[in-house]
């Protein structure tokens, strides 16, 4: 059960690192709409990821201050960010699928699924294997 | 950078990069069937480029499988089980694409395929999410070394089937 408390603080961590940088996409005309939808899915998923590791009996990791990232001068590079978010996610994503518990796998399953549907809808590209490389 | 922030890196497999844009562009192919080694040479058809970008998502993910590392079976899928499972499938993305069998197979047991354009969009979108959606079932039993590329591969098949049905509308 550790191995899988260990993969809820690794995607937890990612999110936290996601939303923070998803507001620069959003300070980006005329990307403020679809960030905003975006960020409202990831911070649902910070949510159910601190859910799952205070039931497994740890204490979620916080959100850092700051990340380094440059902020984008651009609405192309702004979209840019966006899809290199979406796919760090997939990576914790697929991470996720290797949980012991049942339930952990198949919602991991279909975050992965749904965050390779929006590195496409980003970027118009898509990895043949989402978060495996 | 960013990388560098936020990637947890789990297990490598080989990465290739599908160019989902540019379903929807005719353009002639001269591609080999999955289960064959003959070039057919085809004409332009957005829809079984399509299918040939599935196709090779499903090829490239059964190399991965071939390597992939899994321990005796414990009442769980098995690494051949799965194999076995996308090896069907891509058997049965292959046999859409085709109007007849393999006429005259070769020694290996491959043969070529006479491609026609049959397959509508809707058609091969369906194909893609009932792929998907295999794969996510097949999850539940699914050993945690096998779980990670099961779930990949249905988020290749959803993506992909998303792509499709924007790009058709």
């Amino acid at each position: 059960m550790s191995d899988d408390l260990a993969l809820w603080q690794q995607t937890l961590a990612t999110e936290h690192a996601t939303i923070w940088a998803y507001g620069l996409v959003g300070a980006t005309p005329p990307l403020a709409v679809p960030a905003d939808a975006a960020l409202r899915v990831h911070r649902d998923r910070r949510a159910r990821c601190v859910d799952q590791v205070v039931a497994l009996g740890g204490e979620p990791v916080a959100s850092a201050p700051a990340y380094d990232v440059v902020a984008p001068p651009n609405s192309a590079a702004a979209r840019r960010l966006a899809a290199s978010l979406e796919e760090s996610c997939t990576v914790a994503y697929a991470a996720q699928t290797g949980a012991n518990d049942r339930a952990a796998r198949l919602l991991a399953a279909q975050w992965l699924r749904e965050s390779a549907i929006a590195l496409w809808g980003w970027d118009g590209e898509l990895p043949a294997l989402p978060g495996l490389e | 950078m960013l990388a560098r922030v936020l990637s947890p890196g789990p297990a490598p497999v080989t990465r290739r990069v599908l160019l989902v844009g540019a379903v929807g562009i005719p353009m002639s192919l001269s591609v080999t069937a999955c289960t064959g080694d003959a070039p057919v040479d085809l004409p332009a058809d957005p829809d079984r480029e399509a299918l040939e970008a599935a196709q090779e998502v499903e090829v490239a993910t059964l190399a991965a499988l071939e390597g992939w590392p899994v321990d005796a079976n414990d009442g769980t899928v098995t690494q051949a089980e799965v194999s076995s499972a996308i090896s069907a499938h891509i058997a049965a993305l292959v046999a859409a694409l085709s109007s007849t069998p393999p006429a005259t197979p070769s020694p290996s047991g491959s043969g070529s395929y006479a491609l026609i354009p049959t397959l509508s969009t809707a058609q091969v979108v369906a194909m893609l999410d009932s792929a998907a959606s295999d794969h996510t079932r097949a999850l539940r039993t699914a050993s945690p070394e096998i779980s990670p590329l099961l779930a990949s591969i249905a988020a290749s098949d959803a993506a992909l089937a998303a792509a499709i049905r924007q790009s058709s509308t």
